[in-house]
């Protein structure tokens, strides 16, 4: 267990990288907006059926909308019906504009028995408040 | 929701996930056994000899964490459930068996490192040490070759080891690469692989590695005599299902592509040029050079192809048939 715990660590630190591209959708077709729509989030999750599983090896997203402070954050988790598979809470550091890709270490894992998805929540970094917006995937 | 966890011209093992349960079936018998215990720890099956005789090893816990101990492996031979006499270990995973005393064991522990184990019968037992407690094994549809990936987190990558069957024994052959993904599919012939979980690559027997397709990410392959299809599966957080299904011959060339907006399985028939991608409840047959639509099956949750080339479904009562006149 002692190895997982480093190798999550390793994940945040490392593994969450980002790579400056342009916006690939507005917010009409955007995973998630904020109320007044002033704020985005578009995601993506890829997976690899193996046997009785669903292996979950690359989520990306990118924020969008108005200027941040830069400090933003997206937090997601890998479900199925009996609970959470894997959790991930990016740095306190993204960017808007930006397409981030993060590698679970190790293997993700849900069973195909049950309902599988993953859920995401956006935290906005602006000034008094910081607006959030959850997305999910279909459930699989 | 079904899914056929292996099938050969004999049967099949079907895994019914409304019943949680899954289920051997003989082509010429029909279910054979049950077993709702191995879908609980959704564990893995690998036919023996003949299809629905299968080893059932592992599950969904031990395989997500190298700390927690396999379940003892045990298999089905002519509807009976019997244990499998391996040797005690922390990890006893079965990637491939033909029958109790032939098979290939991925083993060890934490502290003493992890190995493959082939066990020939009649034969002493050949051991590998590789860097992960987790291998996936593909085989080529005739069973004489396969290619090993095992997972080394943290590593430069992950290792990928060629076998071949030779006397009716699994050996190593050639040198451990280093490869990105962690999943493949092997062809016909066992002259290559394409790697998934990474942007979609052949594999050659050498090591050699060839980006192929415009491809993210490969999620499922299927290759056949006369090309293959690789899929990128992928999910979005606006709740939808999206698979780019591009068709592939033997030099990595992309023929022609599909962009679907719902989840895709992919088929190809290890005897000819036939590929079939299922979606949305139908299997589309064609031709792996042209992209030509030969037929289209209605009612299918899941297909494969068997080693005759036959077809193998399964409808949505879970019942499964062989299709054997597949058109051209």
């Amino acid at each position: 267990m002692r190895r997982i715990g480093r190798l999550a660590v390793a994940l945040v630190v490392l593994a969450t990288v980002a790579v400056a591209t342009p916006a690939r959708a507005d917010n009409l077709n955007a995973s998630c907006s904020t109320w007044n729509g002033d704020y985005y989030m578009n995601a993506w999750t890829y997976y690899t059926p193996t046997g009785p599983y669903h292996h979950w090896y690359m989520i990306q997203y990118e924020l969008g909308g108005h200027p941040t402070g830069g400090k933003s954050n997206v937090n997601f988790a890998v479900v199925e019906t009996t609970g959470v598979r894997y959790g991930n809470n990016s740095p306190d550091s993204l960017h808007s504009y930006q397409l981030y890709t993060v590698t679970p270490p190790g293997q993700v894992l849900t069973s195909q028995v049950n309902e599988e998805w993953v859920r995401f929540e956006a935290i906005f970094d602006k000034w008094l408040e910081d607006p959030r917006c959850p997305a999910q995937t279909a459930h699989l | 929701m079904f899914v056929i966890l292996d099938a050969d011209r004999d049967g099949a093992v079907l895994l019914d996930g409304a019943r949680r349960t899954y289920r051997g079936v003989r082509r010429d018998a029909g279910v054979v056994w049950e077993d709702r215990s191995a879908a609980g720890t959704a564990a893995m099956v690998t036919c023996l000899a003949t299809c629905p005789d299968a080893a059932v090893s592992a599950g969904i816990e031990s395989l997500s964490s190298p700390a927690v101990p396999d379940p003892d492996p045990a298999a089905w031979i002519g509807g009976q459930l019997r244990p499998l006499a391996v040797a005690l270990a922390h990890k006893r995973q079965i990637l491939t068996a033909s029958g109790p005393d032939d098979y290939v064991l991925a083993t060890g522990d934490p502290n003493g490192g992890w190995r493959l184990e082939l066990q020939g019968r009649g034969r002493p037992v050949t051991a590998l040490a590789v860097g992960g407690f987790r291998t996936s094994w593909q085989e080529s549809a005739d069973g004489t070759h396969a290619l090993a990936i095992t997972i080394v987190p943290g590593a430069a990558g992950n290792e990928a080891r060629w076998f071949s069957r030779t006397a009716g024994a699994w050996r190593m052959t050639g040198a451990m690469s280093r490869v990105t993904g962690f999943l493949a599919c092997v062809a016909p012939d066992g002259s290559r692989a394409v790697l998934l979980g990474q942007r979609p690559a052949l594999l050659d027997r050498a090591g050699g590695v060839l980006s192929v397709t415009d491809l993210v990410t490969g999620g499922a392959c299927a290759l056949g005599a006369g090309g293959g299809l690789i899929v990128e599966l992928a999910q979005t957080g606006e709740g939808t299902s999206r698979s780019r299904v591009r068709a592939v011959d033997s030099t990595g060339a992309t023929r022609w592509r599909r962009d679907l907006a719902h989840a895709a399985d992919v088929v190809a028939d290890p005897t000819g040029s036939r590929v079939g991608y299922l979606a949305d409840g139908v299997l589309h047959v064609l031709d792996a050079t042209t992209g030509t639509e030969l037929r289209t099956i209605a009612d299918v949750t899941a297909a494969r192809y068997d080693a005759a080339g036959d077809l193998v479904v399964a409808d949505r009562s879970g019942t499964v048939r062989w299709l054997a006149d597949d058109g051209p």
